[in-house]
């Protein structure tokens, strides 16, 4: 048994597993609703919740920061220095 | 058109504002999930190595860091420091603590930001040969807590978003067309 074991190691526990890079933005967002629901996220793609929360700071942060810079950039038109 | 000098400042104060807002959380989604411990024997095994990921909460408008172990939380306190109590405590904004850095600070900090040499333990998460012998200091007259200051804490970030994620890339794009500071 020993034998067989060393010989044909189990494909069921990867020891590691690496997403592709060419995985688009839809194809990645449907493999992580199987992945929640087989309960792998975390294996396969870990802190995929504290990014989230990092991608929702920095849009939120971006959103104020967009109305601000079309304003520089008014200001900028106009020929007003700050 | 902007007509005097006060609507001038107020509008330097405005982008200013809005570009420490988007530094601070290009800081945050750099620190998703961080590692905390003193680099001496220091604090107690519960604490020491520790790790921190970040939680949708937000407590006195900054993001909760939340222990791994699940029982201790990272947060800002109403007066701007950082400390790490339980999840009841946390959620009330209480200033009981057993660890925590003395920055106040008006902006938010990222806790990699925060001085390695400005935290304190009390006796709850420090060592007891440690505790005994430091110097302490009395938070209230009528509490029991005494602080000892951490000689070093380190604070490292373990996981963050890469400049080449979309939200990190527009949020750096963005802050490099804001104006140097003044």
């Amino acid at each position: 048994m020993d034998y067989v074991a060393s010989r044909f190691p189990s494909t069921l526990e990867p020891v590691s597993f690496k997403l592709s890079s060419t995985l688009t933005a839809d194809a990645r967002a449907e493999l992580v609703v199987e992945l929640q629901f087989y309960g792998l996220l975390d294996r396969v793609i870990p802190y995929y919740t504290q990014d989230q929360i990092g991608g929702a700071l920095l849009k939120r942060a971006c959103v104020t920061g967009r109305g601000i810079h079309s304003f520089i950039c008014q200001l900028s038109l106009s020929r007003f220095h700050l | 058109m902007l007509r005097s000098s006060c609507e001038v400042s107020e509008c330097k104060a405005l982008i200013n504002g809005t570009k420490r807002a988007l530094q601070t959380a290009v800081a945050q989604a750099r620190a998703l999930v961080i590692d905390m411990g003193s680099t001496t024997p220091w604090l107690v095994a519960e604490f020491q190595d520790l790790r921190y990921v970040i939680t949708d909460r937000v407590v006195n408008g900054a993001p909760v860091w939340a222990a791994e172990n699940g029982d201790w939380f990272m947060f800002r306190s109403g007066d701007g420091e950082t400390m790490i109590s339980t999840e009841a405590k946390c959620a009330a904004g209480d200033l009981a603590c057993c660890i925590f850095n003395t920055v106040e600070h008006p902006d938010v900090l990222v806790p990699t930001q925060l001085s390695s040499n400005m935290w304190m333990s009390n006796k709850r998460a420090t060592l007891r040969p440690q505790f005994t012998s430091a110097p302490k200091y009395d938070s209230s007259a009528a509490g029991p807590a005494a602080w000892v200051d951490v000689p070093d804490m380190r604070v490292t970030a373990v996981h963050g978003l890469d400049d080449v994620e979309p939200a990190m890339a527009a949020a750096l794009r963005q802050l490099a067309a804001f104006p140097d500071d003044e």
